[in-house]
């Protein structure tokens, strides 16, 4: 119980911290003006006209845009969370208090998923009421569609935390979460097509193995949870043939793996760390 | 009196480097001990070791009979570290309760803010502060739990001289409140005013070790005669004989002066008496 108490005052103070610093108010800002020029825009290019979108399409729109966003604000976020304080001297302090380091990781994730989770739902959350007043809004794709986005804004925020407890240097963690960025956001596409393209397979047709590379990756298990539930996507789906686990249960279980699995690794590091 | 602190031959090693060498050394209740020493002889390393946040290479440490780092005796400490720095974002008395929340009992954090001076200072952010009321604000952090041991490690570095001053008054008070305080400093004339008993720490080893006259009197050397004269004549002394004879001999001799003085030996005599060096040359 105990535990649970310390955790949750460490989590506190990492919100509050970010709170003062005026993260959460300008992450809000731009989750909900993403959402709203989103919306008004998006479809200018393909019809000539501007105007409110419903929010199928308004995901649409903004899927690409999502997808580059969330990961680089949870790694700015959150990359010198632990490196950041051992540097600081701020650490000695806290580990010389009764808690311990698995309270601190744990509490100072849950602090940061605190943040963009709540930016998320209150940028997204604003915009979707604007939107249902001058459109139309399925309750139930917008729900899956924020519900995704804190699920890869915990995973990269675990994944950030990870390279922070692991790495020496604030500045070494920050190029690791750059990398991981253009890892997951550009590299990893390349790859899988490349080795797609070499195996003589076809991208009309690709094997089961392009679609469980593919899924392993955040971001791609993010869209997937996201597309698979748009009923715009259906019609597009339905010409693919993807194999049984490509649905949203596995992408799911996916992004899940990835907020536990770094937060493992950073606590198993930070336990073994001389600060 | 009680140890509450034993030290047995402590190692602690990066690679190949030590930068703890096997030293030994107890602290008793209620008493200031001082770790003096320059950047660099194992004085952090040794006391992050006894506060539980370092692993030593090998040793051994008891801290109230206990492995350092056990929740129990982390409610009973409160530490100043070397590098203090706290959430740049929260006001002071944010900052205090906060620490303050980490413990089942506490002080009131308005008592506190009122004796250690910090309370016109409550509710600015900690980042405004000065150098001197930041330290302040470490110190409220160590001992908001009412701590037994109080670990500062080289509090007053950096800081002006008023701002010194006005540590030492709170160092003191802590004394005063039965406190038992480590202390670790590169000022001699820090360690030699606050300190019951010093370890000097040169290279990872210990190489003195006692209260600051026992130091002095051991290894200070001897005191000096100093007479403005024409010229400035310094002589060393053995004894007050010699300062009667002296003063008798300018008489005899016609000899004006403009004062006599007779210097004691400082603790920077006794560390360049141990070690060849003043404590500030690398």
């Amino acid at each position: 119980m105990n535990e649970i108490y310390n955790i949750l005052k460490i989590a506190k103070k990492e919100f509050m911290d970010n709170l003062r610093n005026k993260w959460m108010i300008a992450l809000s800002v731009i989750f909900l003006i993403l959402i709203l020029v989103s919306s008004y825009f998006g479809t200018a290019q393909q019809t000539g006209k501007v105007g409110w979108s419903d929010i199928s399409i308004t995901i649409i729109a903004m899927m690409a845009l999502v997808q580059l966003l969330i990961p680089i604000i949870s790694l700015m976020l959150s990359y010198a969370a632990i490196v950041g304080e051992i540097e600081r001297g701020s650490m000695n302090l806290l580990l010389s208090y009764p808690v311990s380091r698995i309270e601190v990781v744990i509490g100072k994730f849950i602090g940061l998923s605190a943040v963009v989770s709540s930016s998320i739902l209150l940028g997204f959350g604003i915009g979707g009421i604007v939107i249902a007043i001058n459109a139309s809004i399925n309750l139930q794709e917008y729900a899956i569609f924020i519900i995704a986005s804190i699920l890869l804004a915990m995973s990269y925020i675990s994944i950030s935390i990870m390279f922070s407890a692991i790495l020496k240097r604030r500045s070494t963690a920050m190029g690791a979460a750059i990398f991981l960025f253009f890892l997951f956001a550009m590299i990893w596409r390349m790859i899988s097509f490349g080795i797609l393209v070499m195996s003589g397979s076809s991208i009309e047709n690709p094997p089961d193995w392009y679609y469980a590379f593919n899924l392993i990756n955040p971001v791609q298990s993010f869209s997937t949870i996201v597309t698979l539930n748009l009923h715009l996507m259906k019609d597009v789906a339905s010409v693919y043939h993807p194999p049984s686990f490509y649905n949203s249960w596995t992408a799911s279980a996916i992004l899940i793996m990835w907020i536990l699995l770094p937060i493992i690794i950073a606590i198993y590091y930070f336990n073994k760390r001389d600060i | 009196m009680n140890n509450v602190i034993k030290v047995i031959d402590l190692v602690k090693k990066y690679g190949d480097v030590i930068a703890v060498d096997g030293i030994s050394f107890s602290v008793r209740k209620g008493e200031i001990f001082s770790l003096l020493g320059p950047n660099g002889a194992g004085k952090t390393t040794t006391i992050e070791i006894i506060e539980g946040i370092r692993d030593a290479t090998s040793g051994e440490v008891r801290i109230f009979g206990m492995k350092p780092g056990d929740v129990k005796v982390r409610e009973k400490m409160g530490v100043l570290p070397q590098e203090f720095s706290s959430i740049e974002r929260l006001t002071v008395m944010e900052t205090i309760c906060y620490f303050a929340s980490m413990y089942d009992e506490h002080k009131d954090c308005d008592e506190l803010l009122k004796m250690l001076g910090l309370y016109e200072k409550r509710n600015e952010l900690y980042k405004n502060l000065s150098g001197g009321m930041k330290r302040r604000t470490g110190i409220a952090i160590a001992i908001v739990n009412n701590p037994e041991i109080i670990f500062l490690d080289e509090p007053t570095t950096g800081l002006d001289p008023a701002a010194r001053k006005s540590l030492w008054d709170i160092i003191e008070y802590m004394k005063e409140e039965k406190k038992t305080v480590i202390l670790t400093t590169h000022y001699m004339e820090e360690a030699e005013k606050l300190a019951d008993r010093i370890a000097i720490m040169n290279d990872g080893k210990i190489i003195a070790e006692g209260t600051p006259d026992e130091l002095i009197d051991k290894y200070g050397g001897k005191k000096k005669i100093i007479i403005d004269a024409k010229e400035k004549i310094v002589r060393e002394i053995s004894d007050e004989k010699e300062i009667v004879e002296i003063i008798n001999k300018l008489k005899v001799e016609g000899i004006e002066y403009k004062f006599i003085e007779i210097k004691r030996p400082s603790m920077d005599d006794v560390f360049i008496n141990l070690t060849g060096r003043k404590i500030n040359e690398n």
